[in-house]
């Protein structure tokens, strides 16, 4: 024991010889004639939603979000500085980006369609399609590295921060840091956190009558929320309510919605959820999104393949594929054509153009 | 300013070589404290599911008592109110509210069962108590009531036209020609303040510190969905969330207190 630690002594010692970052003589780097005074900042909670839990270790400040509002919207985050979180997540398209499938740095393309960030901060099983990242903070590490996306290196992130005009006075405020070198990743998707979870929308249709009870829904909007929510006896189940439900219009839940026929799971193209638990069971299992402003938010599902909610209703009507774990609420629907657009016309109420053109939500260096 | 770089070098050297000489004599000695006295030997409560005799596996056939194969894909239980009981004291679970989900998708899996540790290895108890939903305060209540932390803010398992939490979900497919196709589903969900289920089951725990103190709770699906041969026609009634259509959701909650039993 001892001789391991005389070891690890004096490989330490030869290591220290190397020059440290902070020790390192910088001129301009002291950030502490900047005042830190940080606005605590709590979400107003909308009618009819819960309460959002906010991590303890990065409670929502004023600076905070406005500085991951900064991040969020800034091309320096990728490689060649071309790409922003926002350019895949579009407030007027209620934070998606209206393609199938998004494109990166140099046009690469991946896989799957960017997901609507508006109430991400409820989110409590996963995030992103396959529910891999657990909080929004280590959500937030991945789109920078990922090569079909802005396919940056963190350590490079870092640098161009501390080198901004603007970033070090943001960060100083928001986090307190002494020295612009303390600028690092953790505190970057800190800050980009803080300014989703204040990414709401509440104040559809659907909010202002279902929730708040304010005004009336049309005869045809109840046909549609009756199917919606399998309320009636006269009327066919159109089986949405079961997977987008609550006040997310989503139950957080993963499933395979049986858009493509495979004989065996393994097959899938994209093995969603599976890749994620290894179990054989979740392959071809997705996240059930947010229905929440369907119609600022097309195309749908996780590759983007339906262009329009009509597409979407006709797959769940009569084109479902039987594979084995497809969920059990999906069944054929035979819904007739004037069912379809009462469903259509109720999924018009979960719109919110409060909310798409919110100027807190929009890019600051426009 | 070279001179006074070095020497900040040295002292943070100093400090660095006296913290490992005295973690390396520290490391020598040995600390010994009172031993737990429930050191792994907890009472344990373990839940299984089964198909009769048979334990569940997801996916996997069964026979049912109609005629026909079913296989189920998921099999979710809301349980509230843990505990055991004893004349001289009671042991709750340290959740008042939980969900058992049965997700074995293979035997040894299935046999492993879900082992719920309560925080005690001694007492003597005759009575497992436990409510499969949640009581009519709680259930008055909705997701969004509840802090996005707590599993009742998950509306996976509340259901907007019940304006009530779903306190079970029994899930799969039927095969009912017979030709290896299942080409049905069935969906049964149950809720609502009436359907709320509070199951007493006898026992006889006398448990002791260093022994093994498991109790096995075993979840039956053939007697739910069929109980003493008196089964739901399930091609006929696929799905028990409507409403307006509470009988099946109402014979699937009375069986449930003859399928929940004790080993």
């Amino acid at each position: 024991m001892r001789l391991l630690l005389v070891a690890v002594f004096f490989i330490s010692l030869i290591l220290s010889c190397k020059k440290d970052k902070m020790t390192e003589i910088c001129t301009d780097c002291d950030l502490t004639g900047i005042s830190f005074n940080p606005t605590p900042y709590s979400i107003t909670r909308p009618v009819g939603f819960g309460e959002m839990h906010i991590p303890a270790d990065n409670l929502l400040t004023l600076e905070g979000i406005e500085l991951g509002r900064y991040l969020f919207y800034d091309p320096i985050l990728s490689k060649d500085s071309t790409i922003s979180c926002g350019s895949c997540h579009l407030q007027e398209h209620a934070f998606t980006d209206a393609k199938a499938i998004s494109p990166g740095v140099n046009g690469a393309l991946g896989n799957r369609s960017a997901m609507s960030l508006f109430n991400v901060g409820y989110y409590n099983t996963g995030l992103f399609w396959d529910g891999r990242s657990s909080t929004l903070e280590n959500q937030a590490l991945e789109p920078i590295e990922n090569p079909l996306e802005m396919h940056e290196q963190w350590p490079n992130v870092e640098k161009k921060l501390q080198r901004s005009k603007i970033y070090p006075e943001m960060f100083r405020k928001a986090f307190g840091i002494d020295d612009k070198r303390k600028i690092t990743k953790e505190l970057a998707v800190k800050a980009l956190s803080q300014f989703q979870r204040t990414l709401l929308s509440y104040n559809s249709r659907y909010d202002q009558i279902f929730l708040r009870l304010e005004g009336f829904a049309t005869e045809q909007e109840l046909r549609g929320y009756d199917m919606y929510f399998n309320t009636s006896l006269d009327l066919p189940d159109a089986q949405c309510g079961h997977c987008h439900n609550g006040f997310l219009l989503t139950n957080n839940g993963y499933f395979n919605n049986g858009m493509d026929s495979v004989s065996n799971l393994l097959n899938y193209v994209d093995p969603g959820r599976g890749k994620i638990t290894g179990q054989y069971f979740d392959y071809g299992k997705f996240r059930a999104p947010s229905l929440r402003n369907i119609g600022f938010s097309s195309p749908y599902m996780h590759d983007g393949r339906f262009k329009t909610i009509v597409e979407v209703i006709n797959h769940y009507n009569d084109h479902v594929k039987n594979v084995t774990n497809l969920d059990p609420n999906l069944a054929i629907l035979d819904l007739t054509p004037s069912q379809k657009a009462d469903v259509i016309e109720f999924l018009k109420m979960l719109d919110d153009s409060s909310a798409i053109t919110n100027p807190v939500y929009s890019n600051p260096f426009k | 300013m070279l001179l006074s770089q070095m020497m900040q070098c040295m002292s943070s050297k100093l400090i660095f070589v006296l913290t490992i000489l005295f973690f390396s004599f520290y490391s020598c000695t040995t600390t010994e404290g009172p031993t737990p006295v429930c050191e792994e030997s907890y009472i344990n409560v373990l839940a299984k599911a089964n198909f009769g005799d048979e334990p569940l596996v997801l996916f996997q056939n069964y026979d049912y008592p109609q005629g026909y194969k079913i296989k189920f894909s998921r099999a979710d239980f809301m349980v509230k109110g843990m505990k055991l009981s004893g004349s001289e004291s009671n042991l709750s679970y340290k959740d008042s509210v939980f969900v058992l989900q049965f997700t074995a998708t293979d035997l040894a899996k299935a046999n492993e069962g879900i082992k719920l540790e309560l925080d005690k290895c001694e007492g003597e108890f005759n009575e497992l108590i436990l409510g499969i939903g949640l009581n009519k305060e709680i259930n008055a209540k909705k997701p969004s009531d509840f802090p996005s932390s707590d599993i009742l803010s998950n509306s996976f398992y509340y259901w907007d036209a019940w304006k009530s939490y779903i306190f079970l979900k029994i899930e799969g497919k039927f095969d009912k020609d017979g030709d290896g196709i299942f080409e049905g589903s069935f969906v049964y969900h149950i809720g609502t303040d009436d359907l709320y289920r509070i199951i007493n089951l006898p026992i006889d725990l006398k448990a002791q510190p260093g022994k093994s103190n498991t109790l096995t709770l075993n979840f039956d699906l053939k007697t739910i969905l069929a109980n003493g041969g008196d089964y739901i026609d399930i091609p006929a009634n696929p799905s028990s969330h409507n409403p307006g259509d509470i009988a099946i959701a109402k014979k699937i909650a009375d069986n449930l207190l003859v399928a929940v039993s004790t080993k």
